[in-house]
């Protein structure tokens, strides 16, 4: 029983007889059939370049290569230097006598534990970075132009290293005064690198690539200065492209991925029997606020072993508008905030079998609101937070068995509120 | 005309003034809650029940007074306390609130007075809170219910009074008792853990209350030494009506009939002594409360004093002291609970014409104690009157 307090005007009663009679609170189970339909998985939203890093792997789990596509920006033309007298003065007449590739990677989400060997080549065609893929270099309106070679190709090796992450987050690769100068044209669509992995079975993610050029100024030519040029733009390629599961869930991927289901919120609960007698008899009618939680909670399983997460995913779920739009439907805002309910990776590893609750409460609420004695469907999409998010998918036993989605709610229900 | 609209008018601001009701009272939670008598500052000062008085004219319990008064007269009350109280489990505590307990308007016509009174009846606002444990996936958390009730009970009186011969009067009112009563319950999972948390449970009610009372009376000019007056009401079922969208039941509470009995007598010129008392027997609405409630009889008696040959700046200035005790109609706990009040206060008229005073103000401040089986209040209580004649 709860202690009076000082409240302006608002009397606190310090008797429990005085107080309503205790609703129950307890959960309730919805299997997949009764909460939910429809189910279809789609794909393509996004693209690699949006994610702004690179993927590079040889068979990783036997099947996916990957390599990675960068393109440089102009080259400084002006820097400030010390001359002979030492004046510092801005020197324009610059000159480019070499240089290195300096790829640096995440080493979280790289898979590999010890080195791996990396190749860097000098793309030859024109290429276009929004729609580059394994196949197509360009695939834009009338203009579809495959590689020569699939996966990029061909290139002109300019060298091989070995990125070890034991000793650091980064490798380069040296470059000789023509490479440089062959990149510099930035009016060239075919100046690019790809760089690749020459090691099998190992993905790694190439958080950044920079080309760092080293200048000798006229001002001061006995001095080698090294200035940076960043990447201007980066995608990456790989294959196999994975096939949409035959029934199952699946969230994330570069092109993304997004599963979309209806709803449908029974009006009536019929059990279980103590929320029957605590609400006085059954069927009961739910009302929006005596539902206190309501989650779709998804089975995780391992997807396949080559798009597997090696990082968290942030799960988003939005009301689909128009699901006659699919799969271009626009989306209403997130239900589940600016994070999304996060997921680690092991869920889709060690952990596999890990029920994921995605809260869709508000939702639901506002479903009972609506639906005055009705059961209006709704369709939901579960996709990741930000699209595309990493070459690596989120996957979900889909409806048919006992793995299957359910929807949980937690209910408090009681007797009607009367005088006393 | 004229004057008619201006008792239109003042009727209207004082409506608009009275709005606010606030709990002043744990004993709001017993029973229908606690009785608000519709009192003035002078009453409240002399520890009277509001009959039998010289001079006070619109209280709606002694309709006769009306008659004895026949001039333009509007009220208004309010009454702001402060409530220290202690319970047997060991809470004590400190409330406060506000009210607007009377305001009524009174206009002469057909050789007597229509009069007009919007009154308090019972207070019924409190809160009250308990934390359980909750099981939730094999898990103990503990869960709050909140719960509220605010509610309470007003009447709208209609009257009429009229003077018999030159000493007497009689007066009727039809009153119809009005309000609403929110009864809310809200469960808040504050320390349950689930993703995205827990959205808190909801319920309420809501009824609206109606029922009939007459009140008839009469009083007695006993030469220019006393008054007399008596007075009873008669009161219909009270009918709490569940809104639309309520899933409480509508229900009926009987009320008792109030019998009400007052004098004064001046005993010297400027010294005035009064007395008064009520009865009522609440024991036919215990069958009708669903919640188990100590229910008794209200019989409640007062006394006080009066001192007005003061004057200050040549603008009389009564002294008055009062006394008054009684039991209360709903409780807690097993026993009746009682109420014993001293009280203390003056008028201050601000304008008078000839005996007639145009505009005055009482003010009274009372120390009283609320005592029952389980809790103990104690409390200060102010009350100020604003009484305009004659406008």
């Amino acid at each position: 029983m709860g202690i009076a307090a000082c409240q302006e005007e608002h009397p606190t009663t310090l008797d429990s007889d005085l107080l309503p009679k205790e609703p129950i609170t307890l959960e309730i189970e919805l299997p997949w059939e009764d909460f939910a339909s429809d189910l279809e998985v789609f794909g393509g939203y996004g693209a690699p370049w949006e994610l702004g890093t690179g993927v590079v792997a040889k068979a990783f789990a036997e099947i996916l290569n990957a390599r990675t596509l960068v393109r440089f920006a102009a080259y400084p033309k002006v820097h400030q230097v010390r001359d002979t007298a030492g004046t510092t003065r801005a020197d324009s007449s610059l000159t480019f006598v070499g240089g290195r590739v300096v790829a640096f990677f995440d080493t979280i989400a790289s898979t590999n534990n010890g080195p791996v060997e990396l190749g860097l080549g000098a793309i030859q065609m024109p290429w276009d970075n929004r729609t580059v893929t394994w196949v197509t270099a360009v695939d834009t309106l009338n203009d579809l132009r495959p590689w020569p070679q699939p996966g990029a190709g061909p290139v002109i090796s300019i060298g091989t290293t070995v990125w070890d992450p034991a000793e650091g987050d980064s490798a380069w690769f040296e470059l000789d005064s023509l490479q440089v100068e062959a990149w510099a044209d930035t009016a060239d669509a075919s100046r690019g690198a790809r760089i690749e992995s020459l090691t099998d079975n190992a993905r790694l993610q190439v958080a950044r690539v920079v080309l760092r050029l080293d200048t000798r100024p006229s001002s001061n030519p006995d001095t080698i200065v090294v200035l940076s040029a960043q990447r201007d733009e980066i995608s990456f390629v790989y294959d196999p492209t994975p096939e949409a599961p035959a029934n199952g869930i699946r969230i994330g991927g570069a092109p993304a991925w997004r599963t979309v289901l209806n709803i449908k919120i029974p009006a009536h609960l019929d059990g279980p029997a103590e929320l029957c007698v605590a609400a006085g008899g059954c069927p009961l009618e739910l009302k929006p606020l005596e539902l206190n939680y309501a989650a779709i909670t998804l089975k995780s399983k391992r997807g396949e072993q080559a798009f597997q997460p090696t990082d968290s995913i942030g799960l988003d779920v939005r009301q689909v508008l128009r699901r006659d739009a699919l799969p271009k439907a626009p989306l209403g805002e997130s239900l589940t905030g600016l994070l999304g309910q996060r997921v680690g990776p092991d869920a889709f590893g060690v952990k596999s079998g890990t029920d994921i609750e995605i809260p869709i409460t508000e939702f639901v609420r506002d479903l009972l609101r609506s639906q005055d004695g009705t059961s209006p469907t709704k369709t939901l999409a579960l996709l990741s937070v930000f699209e595309p998010i990493s070459i690596a998918y989120a996957s979900f036993h889909g409806p048919g068995d006992e793995n299957g989605p359910v929807l949980r709610l937690v209910v408090t229900v009681g007797r009607a509120m009367e005088l006393p | 005309m004229t004057q008619l609209m201006r008792t239109l008018v003042l009727a209207l601001a004082i409506s608009l003034v009275a709005t606010p009701s606030g709990a002043q009272s744990l004993y709001n939670a017993a029973g229908m809650g606690l009785p608000v008598e519709a009192i003035d500052g002078r009453a409240r000062a002399l520890g009277n029940l509001g009959i039998g008085l010289w001079g006070s004219g619109l209280l709606p319990g002694d309709p006769a007074a009306a008659g004895m008064f026949i001039v333009p007269t509007a009220v208004i009350v309010g009454q702001p306390s402060w409530v220290d109280y202690d319970h047997e489990s060991g809470n004590s505590g400190s409330i406060q609130g506000n009210r607007f307990p009377l305001m009524g308007v009174g206009y002469p016509a057909f050789s007597g007075i229509f009069t007009f009174s919007l009154s308090s009846f019972l207070d019924q606002h409190y809160k009250g809170q308990r934390s359980l444990e909750l099981d939730l996936r094999g898990e103990e958390s503990e869960v709050t219910d909140l719960f509220e009730q605010d509610g309470s009970i007003g009447s709208l009186n209609f009257g009429y009074s009229r003077p018999i011969g030159t000493s007497a009067a009689l007066g009727f009112s039809l009153g119809r008792y009005a309000g609403s009563i929110l009864r809310r319950l809200e469960r808040n999972f504050g320390t349950v853990s689930l993703p995205g948390g827990l959205e808190s449970y909801q319920t309420s009610s809501r009824w609206t209350y109606s029922g009939t009372s007459l009140t008839g009376g009469m009083a007695a000019n006993l030469g220019t030494v006393a008054r007399v007056a008596a007075s009873v009401t008669w009161s219909g079922d009270l009918n709490a009506t569940a809104s639309d969208d309520s899933r409480g039941m509508d229900r009926s509470f009987s009320l008792p009939m109030q019998y009400r009995l007052g004098t004064s007598v001046v005993l010297a010129p400027g010294f005035m002594i009064t007395a008064s008392a009520i009865r009522a027997d609440w024991a036919d609405i215990e069958r009708d409360l669903d919640t188990p409630t100590t229910v008794g009889s209200t019989n409640n008696i007062g006394v006080g004093v009066e001192l007005s040959r003061a004057n200050i700046f040549g603008l009389a200035l009564p002294l008055r002291f009062g006394y008054r005790t009684g039991k209360l109609p709903f409780s807690l706990g097993s026993g009746v609970a009682t109420e014993r009040i001293f009280s203390a206060g003056l008028g201050l008229s601000l304008s008078q014409a000839d005996d007639i005073v145009l505009g005055g103000v009482d003010a009274a401040i009372e120390r009283g104690r609320r005592s029952g089986s389980v809790l103990t209040e104690a409390f200060w209580r102010a009350t100020i009157s604003l009484r305009v004649s004659g406008y």
